[in-house]
Order: structure tokens, then C-alpha cells, then sequence
């Protein structure tokens, strides 16, 4: 699976970032409104889900073997503004939870002797770029997840939707503006059971499309999120490697090894 | 939050699902076209029976029972409605609406051919009662069937017969339901062979064996909203294991002037008969019916 990427636009700042969820967009759905829509009868048809698995390879695998600091450090250069896609990321990682009221709203179709599937659409309002939230869709967009339900499972893998997605993330100090734009793949590394207790630990994404963070803007690229654990997969010359943004550091994976690198001395070790 | 085989629960706990059976094995009976059983020549019609049979009640007669009401209006019309449902409110804060009519065949002879619909609807403020405090969504069940019978000569009858089931909950006053996670839908093929032998003028033995030709998955489809998201389920549930399909029943029934009983005692599968909505396993299962019959007119 081929990943076209390009990043455009001038870093803003250093500082480590600590990821704000979008606030509200967890909100609990039982204060909501319910609409009720009577279906056909038949099984309900399930959606095809991407396979991010060659993607998953490439991250697990660099191809590239950089070999010495630096070209470690030139090639963390490439991509300046890796923390604020990083937070960038967070952010869009935050736009999945309602994944989880819907676990728990679907995980109740099913039961013993029960087997449940078809599809969970979740329209995410997006909450705007402002310090408070506006989930106002003509205003700040969408994000729309379309998940697969099979065999009392929600597939990890899916496919979502952002339309002019606005939203916002922090960087230090900075609250710096997202927009989200295009088709993103997803694969949270395993399928999520009904009726059993979930918790996000991986994320990776393909997007096609765009996201902005502050002034940069980066298409078509892809990244892997953990907990406390950015991964960005980057083109060199010499092949693939990963960039990452960790509470260590920032520092690079290749063939050989694992590099943390030292922004302000300009320093890069393998560890 | 709710979901569509809570509903199906909910119907299934109705106080008609004990006495839905019997009221199918009971159903009383009226004249049919061609010969009439018993030669003696009588004011009294007799009292062919209706449930699983092409047969309806004669013009003018009316039959009450615990379990069902029943007149004909015509010789080849049949309108009835079963009575537990319209006293559930005690129980379910609504009473549960249902009717249905019978039309059969005009021409004389051995052979009858008849076909019946019925509606059932359980409002919102049921479903709320018994699946949720926050359900309005109501539901409708819709059943129609197809029914032959053929006389064999004065004492033996056979019948065979086809019926479908659908229910679906549906939007209440407003047509659009403003709670209840999911929509239920679910469609139940049957079929059956209902023979009886009539020993006397009075007494029968009766033979029901009924088939489930297929039932769906049910579908389950909901919108939910709040200020952030949005998130619109299009689901289906079935069971994952292997389902009864048969059941049969053997019994009993009495035919008096005014009074009808009929009981029967099988095993297998056990529909309710309103919904046509089987029970996944195999269960003993007791028919029991038992009503007043007096004509209004002839």
C-alpha cells in the first residue's frame, strides 16, 4: 500500500505538547435525542474495512538504514513541524471517542446466543477552533466515522469522513488551530468486543486529504499514535523511517535501531 | 439504552403470549360451505372451527371467550379481535389494540380457501413501561395468512396453512418515535397441517403440526443525537444456534350448542400467534380455548 506524502508550512514552536481532547465531543449520548427509524428486515449489511496492514508494516519496519547522527538529525530537519502534527493528531485522535457510546449503545443489541452486525455511522459536529466548543456543522464541519459491526464486534478498522473538520489543539502554551480535510483510514490495532471493557491504545491513520495545524499543512500523510507515543512515517532517500515525538524526546526509527535526539543540542543518539 | 430484542421481550411478556396458543387452537368454529356435519336438520348451524382452517363463522354469530371475540358479520366473513391485549393497560399502562378479519371462499363444496389479516399496536407509553422509561416508539405487529381446507367426507378435516408475521416498532403520535434505541423489525414464516377427526357430534380429536419456514434477522436502526455527535446504528441481530422449527400438538374439543373448549398438549417450537414470533428452543406447550357462541341473526 503506497502512502503519498508532502508536507508544507513553517514550525511555530517546540515545546512538548500535552494532547486536549475536544472537549465535549465524549459527551454521553443519553441526554441526547434518539430518533427511530423503522428498518427493513434482512441482515443488516456489513461495510468493507481498509487494510492498514501493509501500513502497520512499514511503521513496525523501517526500510531505511541512516547510520549515523547527522543524518538522524537531517532527517528529523525534513519534517520541522513534527510536534505540532503531532498534536495535530492528538486532536484528531480525540474525535473518535463517541467510538466508545457506541460500543456500549450497540453492545446492548447483543447477548448470549446473540449475534449482532452491520454498521455504526457516528457523525462527529466538530467543536471549532475557538476555546469553546461550537458544535455548529455548517460552521466548523464533521468528521464522519462509518465502523463495520460483525460478529458482536466493532472491527477496529475503519474509514472516516472530515469536511472542513475545525478544531483546535495545545502546544505548551499555544492553542494552535486544526482543520481536518479528506478521507482518513484508521485502525485502532484490534477489534473492539461488545460488552467487554475497550481502552484506546493505538491508533493509526492514512489520510488522504489534508490536516492543518497553525500555519502547516500536510497532505496525504499518515501516522501512528499511542499513549505516549507519536510515529510519523517519513521518506528519505535512503528509504523509510519513523519520526517520532515521545516524552523521552524526539528521535528517529530506521533499520538499525532507535534514535533519540537532544533539539536543543542539536544531539542525536541510538539508544 | 434499549434495543430491539428487549422489545421483542416485551411483546413476548404480554399477558395474551400464555393464552395467544390457545386461542389459535381454540378458535371456534362456524358453518362451512357445503355439507354440514351432524345430518340432523337443526336451527343450531354448527360450529366449524375457524383457527387454522379455512372455515369462518356463519352469518350473524357471535363468539365470546376469554381469550377472543369473534363475529360474522356474512357467511364468508370473519372479524375478530383477541381480547387479553385490550386489558393490559393494569399492566403496561395501555391497553394493546388488535383486530383481524377472515375472508373465505364463496363456492360450495369439500374444498375452502380463505385468507386473514390481522394489526396489533402497542403504544409508546407500553413500550416505555416495559422496555424503558425513555421509550415512545410504538409497535405494530401484521400478520396475514392463507388457509385451505379440504372435507373428507362428514367426519375428517384437513387443513393446511401459510402465515406470515411482521413486527416493527414504529414512530408513535407523531409518527416519528422521540426515544428507544432501535427499531425492530422482524418477519416470521410459518406453516401448518391442522387435521381433525370428528368422532361425534360433539367431540373431536384434533392434530396441529406447524413448521417454521424461516425468521428473519431482526433490524434495529437508531439515531442518536447530542450536542457533539451524532450516531446512527443499522444493525441486525439472529441467533447464533441452532433453532427449533417443529412443533406439534395433539388434542382435544368439544363442540356444544353454545359453548366450545379445545385443549391440546405438544412440544416444539411456540409462535405467539399475534406476532408469529417463535421461541428459538423447543418447549412443552399447552393450547387451551374455551368460549360462548349465540347467534344474532341468521
Amino acid at each position: 500500500m503506497s502512502h503519498r506524502r508532502s508536507v508544507s508550512g513553517a514550525k511555530d514552536s517546540t515545546t512538548r505538547h500535552q494532547a486536549r481532547p475536544l472537549g465535549g465531543v465524549a459527551a454521553r449520548a443519553c441526554g441526547g435525542l434518539a430518533t427511530f427509524v423503522v428498518g427493513c428486515t434482512g441482515a443488516a449489511d456489513v461495510p468493507a474495512v481498509p487494510d492498514l496492514s501493509g501500513l502497520e508494516e512499514s511503521y513496525e519496519a523501517p526500510s531505511a538504514e541512516i547510520g549515523d547522527a547527522p543524518a538522524v538529525q537531517a532527517a528529523l530537519g525534513s519534517v520541522p513541524e513534527l510536534q505540532e502534527l503531532a498534536a495535530a493528531f492528538r486532536a484528531a485522535g480525540a474525535l473518535i471517542d463517541p467510538i466508545d457510546d457506541a460500543r456500549e449503545t450497540a453492545g446492548e443489541t447483543s447477548g448470549a446466543g446473540i449475534r449482532v452486525q452491520g454498521t455504526i455511522q457516528i457523525q462527529v459536529r466538530c467543536p471549532g477552533s475557538g476555546s469553546t466548543p461550537v458544535y455548529d456543522a455548517a460552521t466548523n464541519g464533521t468528521f464522519t466515522l462509518r465502523l463495520a459491526v460483525q460478529n458482536n464486534t466493532i472491527r477496529g478498522s475503519f474509514g472516516a469522513d472530515a469536511e472542513h473538520c475545525l478544531a483546535s489543539t495545545r502546544l505548551g502554551e499555544t492553542q494552535l488551530p486544526i482543520e481536518l480535510d479528506g478521507r482518513i483510514e484508521m485502525d485502532l490495532g484490534g477489534d473492539i468486543r461488545f460488552g467487554q471493557p475497550w481502552t484506546r491504545s493505538h491508533t493509526l491513520f492514512s489520510l488522504d486529504g489534508s490536516i492543518t495545524v497553525g500555519a502547516a499543512t500536510f497532505r496525504n500523510v499518515s501516522a501512528r499514535l499511542e499513549p505516549d507515543r507519536f510515529e510519523f512515517l517519513q521518506e528519505t532517500a535512503r528509504g523509510s523511517v519513523v519520526l517520532f515525538v515521545s516524552d523521552s524526546g524526539i528521535g528517529l526509527r530506521d533499520q538499525t535501531g532507535t534514535w533519540l535526539c537532544d533539539v536543543d543540542a542539536g544531539t542525536c543518539a541510538i539508544l | 439504552m434499549r434495543h430491539p430484542l428487549k422489545l421483542l421481550a416485551l411483546l413476548a411478556s404480554l399477558p395474551l403470549s400464555a393464552s395467544a396458543g390457545a386461542a389459535e387452537l381454540a378458535g371456534p368454529e362456524d358453518v362451512a360451505p357445503g355439507p354440514t356435519i351432524g345430518a340432523a336438520p337443526s336451527k343450531y348451524r354448527p360450529n366449524l372451527r375457524t383457527d387454522f382452517t379455512a372455515y369462518t363463522r356463519p352469518g350473524g354469530r357471535v363468539s365470546m371467550g376469554p381469550l377472543k371475540f369473534e363475529f360474522g358479520p356474512i357467511d364468508e366473513v370473519t372479524i375478530g379481535t383477541y381480547v387479553p391485549p385490550w386489558f393490559a393497560f393494569p399492566f403496561i399502562g395501555a391497553p394493546v389494540p388488535n383486530a383481524y378479519i377472515k375472508v373465505r371462499s364463496w363456492f360450495p363444496g369439500p374444498f375452502t380457501l380463505a385468507v386473514r389479516g390481522g394489526l396489533l399496536f402497542v403504544d409508546g407509553k407500553a413500550v416505555a413501561e416495559l422496555a424503558d422509561k425513555d421509550a415512545s416508539a410504538s409497535a405494530m405487529g401484521l400478520a396475514g395468512e392463507v388457509d385451505a381446507s379440504y372435507r373428507f367426507g362428514e367426519h375428517f378435516t384437513l387443513s393446511a396453512g401459510l402465515d406470515y408475521n411482521h413486527l416493527s416498532a414504529v414512530g408513535s403520535d407523531e409518527e416519528v418515535a422521540t426515544s428507544v434505541e432501535g427499531a425492530s423489525t422482524a418477519d416470521t414464516w410459518n406453516s401448518r397441517l391442522f387435521a381433525e377427526w370428528k368422532l361425534t357430534k360433539v367431540f373431536s380429536l384434533t392434530f396441529l403440526v406447524r413448521y417454521l419456514i424461516s425468521q428473519s434477522p431482526i433490524s434495529a436502526e437508531a439515531d442518536t443525537n447530542s450536542p457533539a455527535f451524532s450516531v446512527n446504528s443499522d444493525l441486525s441481530t439472529e441467533s447464533t444456534g441452532a433453532r427449533g422449527r417443529w412443533s406439534a400438538a395433539p388434542g382435544v374439543s368439544f363442540d356444544w350448542e353454545h359453548w366450545e373448549l379445545s385443549i391440546g398438549v405438544g412440544y416444539g417450537v411456540v409462535p405467539l400467534p399475534v406476532f408469529g414470533i417463535p421461541t428459538t428452543k423447543n418447549w412443552p406447550l399447552v393450547d387451551f380455548a374455551f368460549a360462548f357462541h349465540f347467534d344474532l341473526y341468521d
